[in-house]
């Protein structure tokens, strides 16, 4: 994450350099088929959860090992919050929410590594996801409970001259959630890295370099509980939408 | 969880600027639906905090530094 912040003369803080996608083979713009520095940290993410869920539990032994307990961990940990947040009935969306789950803790500690590329970062990755959850839930919604999905924005309890107003706001606040959903986790991996990197490039001065090592180490500690709880939160609110498409009626 | 604040009356003034642009009569449906989308983002993020702490009840404190 430091290093390329020196050059002659004064500090250089170009802290949003990292954030850049650029070709592995060969020169030129980068196409939907290049293979970029972003292609590279999401296999390694994916092959980092296939080998932490995957691998270690092959063995399936009953006194499990260290990795196997971590993965039965988070697995009854995500199968727990689906169960009481959306109901016994959204455990057949479990592997969905797994699969969100894992793929979003393990890319955002991989994009910890000194010299990782943060792929939760960039909005492309998290709006995808977040697009998928947007669509999945409204097409569960429909597909259960017909056209009486609709209820969800129609406020029963209010007063009948303010619903249409009310049915509005609910309709707005329904478009609202995908976007402040992927919003939330880009920019929290993206402050963040930034914050770390604003630090790195004043370290190239010997004056405030004990200072500025102190506080990339502050922040890397605040980051790994960052990475952490963004995670749950995506899950979280994954389960509530998921809620919502399975019980419009509350 | 204040991107829920933002991102709402973002909307609401894009939903109120292109019925605006559609019909011309500019500032109106601005002006109405920013206000409808401010109630939006309010309902949202007052929705996201309830679950959030609810959730996080017994649990360490799920905290979202809305940024």
């Amino acid at each position: 994450m430091a290093g390329e912040a020196e050059q002659s003369g004064g500090l250089v803080i170009d802290p949003m350099h990292q954030f850049q996608p650029y070709p592995l083979f060969g020169e030129g713009p980068l196409q939907w088929y290049t293979v970029s520095n972003v292609t590279l940290w999401l296999g390694v993410a994916v092959v980092a959860v296939f080998a932490l869920f995957v691998l270690t539990t092959r063995g399936q032994k009953i006194i499990p090992t260290r990795a196997q307990s971590i993965a039965e961990l988070l697995y009854s940990f995500v199968h727990d919050m689906v169960e009481e947040i959306a109901g016994h009935d959204a455990v057949k969306f479990f592997p969905y929410i797994m699969t969100l789950f894992s793929f979003i803790l393990v890319a955002n500690y991989i994009g910890l590594l000194p010299g990782a590329f943060t792929t939760t970062s960039h909005i492309v990755v998290t709006g995808l996801m977040a697009m998928a959850v947007f669509l999945t839930v409204t097409i569960v919604g429909f597909a259960l409970n017909g056209v009486g999905f609709l209820r969800l924005f129609w406020v029963s309890s209010a007063p009948a001259a303010l619903r249409p107003v009310l049915a509005l706001i609910e309709l707005i606040s329904y478009f609202v959630r995908p976007i402040s959903h992927s919003i939330r986790l880009a920019g929290n991996m993206m402050a963040g890295h930034t914050v770390i990197k604003v630090f790195a490039a004043f370290a190239a001065s010997t004056l405030i370099a004990p200072l500025s090592i102190l506080g990339i180490t502050a922040m890397f500690a605040f980051e790994v509980l960052v990475c952490g709880i963004q995670a749950y939160v995506f899950t979280i609110l994954t389960c509530v939408y998921l809620r919502d498409a399975l019980h419009p009626h509350h | 969880m204040v991107i829920e604040l933002v991102t709402g009356m973002v909307l609401g003034l894009a939903i109120g600027y292109g019925l605006d642009a559609l019909f011309g009569t500019l500032p109106i449906f601005l002006v109405l639906f920013a206000l409808i989308g401010f109630a939006a983002g309010v309902r949202t993020m007052m929705g996201t905090a309830r679950e959030l702490t609810r959730n996080a009840a017994g649990k360490p404190p799920a905290t979202d530094k809305g940024e």
